[in-house]
């Protein structure tokens, strides 16, 4: 755990600045992005391991910013947030890129789980 | 209710219920970082005051910005409940600047209500106007850039009730010269709704004057209001 680099991605910065207070003192390196263009300035800069990406977001949306993630840095694990309970428009599969979703509100214990189980897949 | 109408009142409970998520969310990490504050401590180190201040300040923001998400959808409930009744204009406009909050973030748009010091009084199918402003506010909000503004000013004005939208530089300050009818035609996505006025006694309306344009939908005030 003290390895993992995060990325968290959500227009709503009180919950991300919170979230990585907490994920910080389990000892894993958060940081923060309120946008999709930030989002997509960090990966580049800090090259996390994995992303935690709101899906409806002002601006570049959260599906935009994964296919970018996709395309350019597929080995970065992306776990999609969302408020509802599918997180495509059309039908309940998972984006292509995605490794898992979670509905907020979130436990974290749930989301550590999570980020484990996307980092020790393939 | 025509099926358009029905299928905005989806969109706004919607969008609300979007917000009221995203604020329990913000509200649950506040409370797991008080916990993990006082549990993850280092040995006996005693958790910081305006470490705890700072969090307990977001978590009262939080409810604040939620009650005033519940009541506009408590609002929007007994808009529906009891169609035809008299609604101020303040309320009016004060009910759809919280019910569209999320449209105009997911826009990147700044939505404002200029209130009036002396409120107005209407007698209409609020959830048949509800419609009508809302079409008309994203009509706005469609078009302004990111970082632009949109702005409800609602009024009274001799025997009518006039519920004015102005976007972008028009926007301006609230005493700016008043725009006076005879801006121009409507477009088409506007003059769509001049049908559903006609019943009300309201109208649409472009107006314009010293260089600020507004969008005016025109309502006769409640019989005993006029003045």
């Amino acid at each position: 755990m003290n390895t993992w680099k995060v990325l968290l991605v959500d227009d709503e910065e009180e919950f991300v600045t919170t979230l990585a207070e907490r994920l910080k003192l389990r000892g894993i390196d958060a940081s923060i992005a309120t946008n999709g263009k930030e989002a997509l300035t960090r990966i580049g800069a800090d090259r996390p391991h994995v992303v935690i990406l709101d899906v409806l977001m002002p601006g570049l949306g959260g599906l935009a910013v994964l296919d970018q993630i996709r395309t350019k840095d597929p080995k970065i694990k992306v776990i999609l947030l969302t408020g509802r309970g599918a997180v495509h428009e059309d039908d309940q599969r998972l984006p292509p890129g995605a490794f898992d979703y979670l509905i907020k509100p979130v436990n974290i214990d749930e989301l550590i789980e999570k980020m484990r189980q996307a980092l020790n897949a393939p | 209710m025509e099926p358009r109408e029905v299928a905005l009142i989806g969109r706004l409970i919607a969008g609300t219920t979007h917000e009221i998520k995203n604020i329990l969310a913000i509200i649950k990490e506040s409370s797991g970082l008080l916990q993990d504050i006082l549990r993850l401590k280092k040995g006996n180190a005693v958790p910081k005051a305006e470490q705890i201040e700072k969090v307990t300040t977001r978590i009262q923001a939080q409810v604040a910005r939620g009650n005033d998400q519940l009541a506009a959808l408590n609002w929007l409930a007994h808009s529906m409940s009891d169609r035809s009744s008299s609604v101020g204009v303040n309320e009016l406009s004060s009910g759809i600047f919280n019910l569209m909050q999320r449209f105009a973030r997911l826009k990147q748009v700044e939505l404002e209500v200029q209130p009036t010091d002396a409120d107005a009084t209407v007698e209409a199918d609020v959830v048949r106007l509800l419609f009508v402003l809302v079409t008309c506010i994203e009509y706005y909000l469609d078009r302004e850039p990111p970082k632009g503004r949109v702005v409800l000013r609602p009024r009274g004005s001799g025997e009518e009730a006039i519920l004015g939208i102005a976007a972008g530089s028009a926007a301006g300050h609230q005493n700016a010269e008043k725009p006076e009818v005879g801006g121009g035609p409507l477009p088409p996505e506007l003059a769509d709704l001049e049908p559903l006025l006609g019943p009300l006694g309201g109208r649409l309306a472009f107006a314009e004057k010293g260089g600020n344009a507004e969008l005016h939908l025109i309502l006769p005030l409640r019989r005993d209001e006029s003045r």
